[in-house]
């Protein structure tokens, strides 16, 4: 009977196949089956790079002197402790990190704030504020670019309807140009906020707004006293998680200035590319990379920070 | 307060809303709408317009793009390689996912944390050593570095992705598939990932469009014109056609209008999928 | 079939000790319930005799077997969840043949077995539905299923039937006392409501904090609790518990409840009692009679509340401070604010030491 043919199969670990056999199907076996073919993958495409940046930041491989190959130390560091071009750089991305979010939330937090409770036509306006983000960031770059162009673009025509407001040449003005940028990333990535914020209105028991207008709070003190705290670890988590997209930032920084003119849009990411592939200085390349590593990673750990204390957050709250 | 005022107060509210919700909604859609007049007005023709209305709507930029340019062989290419990466990404990843939500070991946390960090830090911190490597390795300039190189994009978003899609699955049905005489590794063969098979399409779909949008990999990785992905070609005609608007925008539409479909069909699930992907 | 012991079983969860060397044992064929409140291991306890949860000490029989350290799939057991734990993936017919497929019968001969469970269970009907079809009571008759498809040593039922509404509880719980009297499989059952435990068992186990309070059949724990504890938890309405001094008159011992020490309570002889100790005197509801006259040292009190559900009124009654509730059966309930005399049956007394530790009597039963 089966009864019996199971029994017998407990009674039989000592067989070897069967111990091996058990060892990758139940035991400790199991989790390195499905852990190890993903970390090998892992590994060899980020792991392996990463080490290779480390090696690299102490060598000197710069297709500019190839006889500078070999030479061991620590002075892609010491360089990069002085070096105005990659503070400035820091700087920017700074600067782009600050103006992505600011713009993002706000412009996210008002269309879903507008949007979440709409009935009629509900899908329809929804769409409206994801449908940027389906948008490849080559695509908005491109967008953005003719419709920033000096001569034709469609901004500055725009512009010439209102008065005393003439044409501007957006990406060639130093003034201008950073700004210009940050409206495009902030128009490509928003939507993720607006996703974030519909999901945490949504979460808001209407009764507290029950509860408010019986106790006579008007639109402003209902938003001031209800929906402003329940949002706030949400608002959290978006604020963080734009941040580390304003930083990663870089095909449509990449591709419409090309961090210009004469610096002014080169980000950190943008710094680190160019190095390599204009300057083709790689060692000092990945000096800035290791650079962009450790700054990610303060935002990285920030981020779960934000994240355990929302979840606990929660959690006293209901 | 009458009956009457308040309800006027609340009418005039509501068309308040509606009209904000237009006036947003029209400026957040004019890029894409611009994008859509500009490429389809006759070439050298989008600077004499003089509304924001097409007057001369032609699809001649298309053609020229299609025959003059090897704009087929780039979203070809672009199939591939996102097809490849991201389907190689979900294999690997699931089962990982998996592990980390179900098996209690030590450094699973450390695993978690590894692999969100590489999913936020920059890939141009990724892309340089990358190149160094994949120069000594042979595979620069080649589809097989193109995608392994993707894979490190998108691998990442599918452990994440599966982890939580699999903590959303009651861990007793393994343990009755267990009693029920399944191993450890038929439990999640019979039972875990046939529940998890809609999650694991989102994140097929997602690791596709992850690699579909990718520049800065298509752009180091590949030299040749031939192996470049459309990312790479269309971002090419800002140079070259710097002033030709009309087809620079007809490369851009035809290369976002295959995910904005795909969205469009899928937008709930894509939805609910990106917040459990990311929150949890 | 097959008997099952825990042997010293222990669980541990890095400081935090949630299962103290349980012993047990189950006859074969026998049908135990384990009790107590949540938090108490039970269920702790029988994931570890599945195998879905190691244990750090001890060991667990099934049969001759020794299985601590087997995974699940070698116990030979089967398993009812509380939420069912159904594949929603598969169709009741799928369900229940799951099982016989992980030991690769032959799709004919499993065919034929879940015919026979689902005509067992009144299911034939419902074969080709999926989970998410059925309504609750439904998908707990498909978990049974699944479960006695497969002919295992023993069943374990972890809270079956909590999910479930009151009236369809009251029949799951008859129809699970069937199929172990049709089987006559060794059956272990996990719940936290005494009125499930006293109704299905041949035997109870009463867990408090990972250890076994007490063992036995449930009349045993009903009538001759070990402690104070399980005599509170078992029984509904919950019986009173008279904490007060031992003192000796001329009619035998009586007690001076700490509550309101202007009573004494005449106590039954023939136990030793130290002078002027400290005990718990419990009685049940249903011991408590009202009285229109008292006796001597008879006890008068006032109807403060009433609670009736039809058959049977529990009174709560005010004896200046100390409350105690009785249970009628049938008659009137008394009004409110009224004053009625009360007798204890003093043979139907439990006593508790200082420890909550009964106090048996000596020879006189």
């Amino acid at each position: 009977m089966t009864t019996l043919s199971h029994s017998q199969d407990g009674k039989r670990p000592g067989n070897p196949p069967g111990r091996l056999r058990r060892f990758m199907t139940e035991g400790p076996g199991f989790a390195v089956l499905m852990l190890l073919p993903a970390l090998l993958v892992l590994g060899f495409v980020i792991g392996l790079p990463m080490i290779k940046a480390v090696i690299l930041s102490f060598d000197t491989i710069t297709l500019r002197r190839p006889a500078a190959a070999g030479t061991i130390g620590l002075h892609n560091y010491s360089r990069l402790l002085s070096d105005p071009d990659a503070w400035g750089a820091v700087l920017r991305s700074a600067l782009y990190m600050l103006g992505t979010v600011a713009g993002s939330v706000s412009l996210a937090l008002g269309a879903a704030l507008l949007t979440h409770r709409v009935i009629r036509l509900r899908a329809l306006a929804r769409l409206t504020f994801l449908l940027p983000w389906t948008v490849p960031a080559v695509v908005t770059a491109l967008v953005w670019g003719v419709m920033y162009d000096g001569n034709f673009g469609v901004i500055n025509r725009l512009l010439d309807v209102v008065p005393f407001v003439s044409g501007h040449d957006w990406l060639i003005d130093r003034q201008t140009a950073l700004f210009a940028l940050i409206i495009a990333q902030v128009w490509n990535e928003f939507p993720v906020a607006y996703i974030f914020f519909l999901a945490g209105l949504h979460s808001i028991p209407e009764e507290l707004y029950e509860a408010a207008k019986i106790d006579r709070a008007g639109a402003f003190a209902q938003f001031r006293f209800i929906t402003l705290p329940q949002l706030r670890y949400i608002i959290a988590v978006i604020v963080i998680l734009l941040m580390i997209l304003g930083f990663k930032a870089f095909p449509i920084i990449f591709i419409l200035t090309g961090g210009g003119p004469a610096g002014a849009t080169e980000t950190l990411t943008v710094l680190t590319y160019n190095t390599a592939f204009r300057s083709l200085d790689f060692s000092y390349s990945a000096t800035l990379g290791i650079l962009a590593v450790l700054v990610s990673l303060v935002l990285v750990l920030g981020y779960l920070r934000v994240m355990a204390r929302a979840d606990t957050g929660k959690g006293g709250a209901v | 307060m009458t009956h009457g005022r308040r309800r006027a107060n609340l009418m005039v509210a509501d068309v308040l809303k509606a009209g904000g919700i237009v006036v947003l909604g029209c400026a957040v859609l004019f890029p894409i709408y611009w994008m859509g007049v500009i490429a389809l007005t006759p070439t050298g023709f989008s600077r004499s317009l003089s509304s924001v209305f097409p007057s001369d709507v032609t699809l001649e930029n298309f053609v020229t793009l299609f025959t003059e340019r090897p704009m087929l062989q780039w979203l070809w290419n672009s199939i591939v390689v996102a097809t490849l990466s991201s389907f190689l990404s979900l294999a690997f990843g699931t089962s990982c996912g998996y592990a980390l939500s179900r098996l209690k070991f030590r450094g699973a946390g450390l695993v978690l944390i590894l692999v969100l960090a590489t999913q936020m830090m920059p890939a141009t911190s990724i892309v340089v050593p990358l190149y160094i490597l994949f120069r000594d390795f042979g595979l620069l300039d080649t589809m097989q570095g193109m995608v392994l190189g993707h894979i490190s994009l998108v691998a990442p978003l599918a452990i994440w992705m599966a982890k939580g899609f699999f903590d959303s699955i009651p861990a007793d049905l393994e343990g009755a598939a267990r009693i029920d005489g399944c191993t450890r590794l038929s439990a999640y063969w019979y039972v875990a990932l046939p529940l998890a098979m809609p999650g694991l399409a989102a994140i097929f779909i997602y690791g596709f469009v992850t690699s579909w949008h990718d520049f800065l990999f298509a752009k180091t990785l590949i030299n040749s014109q031939s192996l470049w992905t459309a990312a790479t070609g269309i971002s090419s005609f800002r140079g070259e056609y710097f002033t030709l608007h009309e087809l620079q925008m007809a490369a851009a539409l035809t290369f976002a209008l295959p995910v904005v479909v795909v969205f469009l069909v899928m937008q709930r699930r894509i939805v609910s999928g990106a917040l459990s992907g990311s929150v949890r | 079939m097959a008997d099952v012991a825990f042997r010293g079983v222990e669980k541990t969860f890095g400081n935090l000790t949630v299962i103290h060397g349980v012993n047990i044992d189950i006859a074969d064929g026998e049908l135990v319930v384990f009790v107590g409140p949540s938090g108490c291991g039970k269920s702790t306890l029988l994931r570890m005799l599945a195998g879905l949860e190691e244990s750090t000490g001890g060991n667990i029989t099934i049969g001759d077997d020794v299985v601590t350290g087997l995974p699940p799939k070698d116990r030979d057991i089967a398993m009812v969840f509380q939420n069912y734990a159904l594949y929603p993936h598969m169709t009741v017919a799928e369900n229940i043949g799951f099982p016989l497929r992980m030991q690769g019968m032959s799709s004919g001969e499993r065919r034929e077995r879940v015919t026979e469970a689902a005509g067992l269970l009144g299911l034939e009907t419902y074969l080709e539905r999926y989970p998410r079809e059925l309504s609750g009571g439904q998908r707990q008759r498909v978990a049974v299923g699944r479960a006695i498809v497969r002919k295992p040593r023993a069943f374990l039922f972890d809270e079956p039937l909590s999910n479930l509404d009151a009236a369809l509880r009251v029949q799951m719980r008859k129809e699970v006392k069937l199929l172990h009297r049709r089987l006559g499989a060794t059956m272990i059952f996990v719940t936290h409501d005494q009125v499930e435990a006293m109704t299905l068992a041949d035997r109870i186990v009463v867990l408090r904090d990972g250890r076994v309070e007490q063992t036995g059949t449930p009349e045993d724990i009903y009538k001759r609790p070990a402690n104070s504890f399980v005599a509170s938890f078992i029984g509904s309405p919950p019986i009173n518990l008279v904490e007060g001094a031992v003192h000796t008159g001329p009619t035998g011992p009586y007690l001076v409840p700490r509550a309101n020490p202007e009573i004494a309570i005449q106590l039954p002889s023939g136990l030793d009692y130290a002078p002027a100790q400290e005990i718990t005197l419990g009685v049940r509801p249903e011991h408590l009679t009202l009285r229109n006259k008292t006796g001597e040292l008879g006890l008068e009190g006032k109807v403060v509340f009433c609670e009736n559900s039809g058959q049977e009124s529990a009174v709560t009654l005010d004896l200046g401070g100390l409350q105690l509730i009785a249970s009628l059966w049938g008659d009137d309930p008394p009004t409110i604010g009224h004053r009625t005399g009360l007798e204890i049956q003093t043979a139907n007394m439990l006593l508790f030491d200082a420890a909550g530790q009964r106090i048996e009597p000596k020879a006189t039963m």
